[in-house]
């Protein structure tokens, strides 16, 4: 027996509509507080590096990183800068309660980029007990990265490394996106990582790329920018991202 | 005053535009191989209008196809009598029946025969249940009714458990009032994240309006047809969902042909082209994305207006169908889901058309007056056409699309 049908009113339909909405809105502000926090600012473009860390609570945080970071001797008097605001000095920190977000924006002015050495910076960071969860660089519009690995043995270890592109498109999540090709030199266990042409302030993040070593098998030791002419044997013999 | 009235287009248009574009297109490959020539769609200086002459011409070749539909349409039945007497008369038995039911369904009228009918119950119930699939795909794949809205990692668990509690009410027909609720308030809390995400769930809110549309004891019902009046309102939210989309195609440019990019064998659609014919080959990227976008505009139009819907639904079911089986394959596995919307409507017979006080007039003048009729019907057709796509593309190209590269 169905009994009398009943219609649902609009006013029913929208009420619940609305009670709906309030809900999932309740859901996002409870345990999304960092969506809530407004827009990231555009980093300064005269810092080509910013680095993203998790966890920059206070001046006790920042001074640590500041150490971690001046360790490495292009970093030693660099400008360095938190992006949003001030940060609260630790005794507030110490009665502060729970924050939409823990982390921060540092934007390093870096006189050459040349000197910059990505794994150095992460394991410096490490190595003081913290980890940039990005590591964005920007400023030329046509670079490449050469990372130097300790085991390139053989054909198909330089075929692993040159496959890294695909390895962003299986994931279809936007990572690598920035990877036009690699190239893999055996003797001189150099992989050398193409970037496509970048808009102007457009970023890359290069904590994918030390990611996607780790995950191929071939952390790299050292991971420098290169602006300028390639050699010959380094050209691309096909692009990977076609 | 211009440069006011180009503030105030510009405007307008801003009130459209995406503050989140990111998540949009997360499962189709849509990175993009080469830049388009972003100037083609923005204003020029020193151009009729500030229009690429190419975008003018396939604005216009479109408005002339919408027009050539409408004038077909509103004298459909002079067509349908000259069928009836002087084509039908003279055949007999199921060659009589059969062309006598195709010409009522490309004319939207209803279609009397048993398998049609039985083919529109499984339709409702396709249509009916079909959301739930995309709904436990997009659980089971981290995202939110549809797979361009990625789930934050520190809510996903409850929203992935509502959206499986909301499949099992739709699948098992339960209080489908409530879902219907439940369907469009999500719809909104999308536009948390930018109208862009919102838009392209739209097509889902049709299904939110049918289950509002049902009685409470919906778990005793076989509920198998349509009346007119959900007909008419999935139609109408399902056309305006397609219209919207082929707008937001043309206005985020770079991620329409970083689809096709991916994808180049669906730059090769016969009707796409057909629009880009006699543009400069140049630019051939950029003419597509707009004949894509507008032919998108053009089939939602009619759809939402309820010209030749069959036909329009029709080829609608063939892209969607081609779009999921051969071009982008289990990626686009959400597309059941308008598949079964459009099926249901297309199988329907109680479908009209939204422009009542026009047909009336057409009506009147029937019996007379044949060339003040066809005039009017002429006339008609190509302003409904112009006004549908011509000052929208306009007003495009006094937009802002920097946002959506941030």
């Amino acid at each position: 027996m169905t009994g009398k049908i009943k219609l649902a009113t609009s006013a029913q339909v929208l009420a619940m509509a609305v009670a709906w909405l309030a809900a999932c809105l309740g859901i996002d502000y409870t345990f999304n507080r960092h969506l809530w926090a407004g827009a990231v600012e555009a980093p300064p473009v005269s810092s080509p590096l910013s680095l993203r860390i998790n966890h920059l609570c206070c001046t006790g945080c920042l001074d640590d990183v500041r150490k971690a970071l001046e360790e490495l001797p292009w970093l030693k008097d660099a400008p360095m800068k938190v992006r949003k605001g001030r940060l609260r000095t630790q005794e507030q920190a110490d009665v502060a309660g729970p924050a939409g977000d823990y982390g921060g924006w540092l934007d390093i002015a870096v006189s050459s980029i040349g000197q910059i050495d990505f794994v150095a910076l992460d394991q410096a960071l490490r190595a003081r007990g913290f980890v940039a969860a990005q590591m964005q660089f920007g400023g030329p519009r046509h670079f490449r990265l050469e990372g130097h690995v300790r085991h390139l043995c053989c054909g198909m270890c330089r075929d692993a490394a040159e496959r890294m592109p695909e390895l962003g498109k299986t994931r279809q999540i936007g990572r690598l996106r920035w990877l036009d090709s690699v190239t893999g030199e055996r003797s001189s266990a150099k992989v050398v990582f193409h970037a496509r042409y970048l808009e102007p302030n457009e970023r890359i993040d290069v904590s994918e790329l030390l990611g996607a070593m780790d995950e191929i098998g071939l952390p790299p030791f050292t991971l420098k920018v290169v602006v300028g002419a390639e050699q010959a044997n380094l050209l691309p013999a096909s692009p990977a991202g076609s | 005053m211009r440069a006011r009235f180009r503030y105030g287009i510009g405007a307008g248009v801003l009130l459209l535009v995406p503050r989140l574009a990111l998540a949009h297109e997360r499962f189709i490959k849509h990175d993009m191989k080469r830049h388009l020539q972003d100037g083609f769609f923005l204003q020029q200086a020193g151009k009729p209008f500030g229009m690429d002459p190419n975008m003018v011409q396939i604005g216009l070749l479109v408005t002339l196809v919408l027009s050539g539909f409408f004038f077909v349409w509103f004298l459909r039945e002079t067509l349908d009598e000259f069928l009836r007497y002087k084509v039908l008369a003279s055949l007999r038995g199921g060659l009589q029946r059969g062309l006598h039911n195709l010409a009522s369904f490309v004319m939207d009228k209803p279609v009397r025969s048993a398998w049609f009918y039985a083919a529109g119950e499984w339709s409702v119930i396709l249509f009916l249940r079909s959301p739930a699939l995309v709904l436990m795909y997009s659980a089971t794949n981290d995202s939110l009714v549809m797979p361009s809205y990625p789930l934050e990692p520190s809510s996903a668990l409850y929203f992935k458990f509502l959206q499986v509690f909301l499949a099992i009410l739709i699948l098992t027909q339960t209080l489908l009032p409530l879902c219907g609720a439940i369907v469009i308030g999500t719809w909104f809390y999308l536009f948390r994240w930018g109208p862009l995400v919102a838009i392209d769930a739209l097509p889902v809110v049709t299904a939110g309006i049918l289950y509002a549309m049902s009685p409470w004891q919906s778990h005793k019902l076989a509920i198998t047809r349509l009346n007119a009046e959900q007909t008419r309102w999935v139609r109408i939210v399902l056309g305006f969902g397609f219209f919207v989309l082929g707008w937001a195609k043309i206005y985020n440019h770079d991620l329409t042909i970083g689809v096709a990019d991916n994808y180049p064998q669906i730059m090769n659609d016969p009707l796409v082209g057909f629009f880009a014919f006699g543009t400069n080959p140049s630019l051939r990227r950029e003419t597509w994305v707009m004949s894509f976008g507008l032919a998108e505009v053009m089939s939602g139009f009619m759809l939402m207006t309820g010209i030749f819907t069959r036909v329009w639904g029709g080829i609608m079911l063939w892209v969607f169908t081609k779009l999921m089986l051969v071009d982008f394959g289990w990626d686009e596995i959400p597309h059941i889901y308008p598949i079964g919307a459009v099926l249901a409507v297309i199988t329907s017979n109680h479908l009209r058309a939204e422009f009542h006080p026009l047909e009336r007039i057409e009506r009147g003048m029937r019996s007379g007056a044949h060339v003040q009729r066809f005039a009017l019907v002429a006339a008609a057709s190509v302003a409904i056409a112009f006004l549908t796509v011509m000052p929208m593309l306009y007003a495009l190209t006094f937009t802002d699309r920097s946002m959506l590269r941030q």
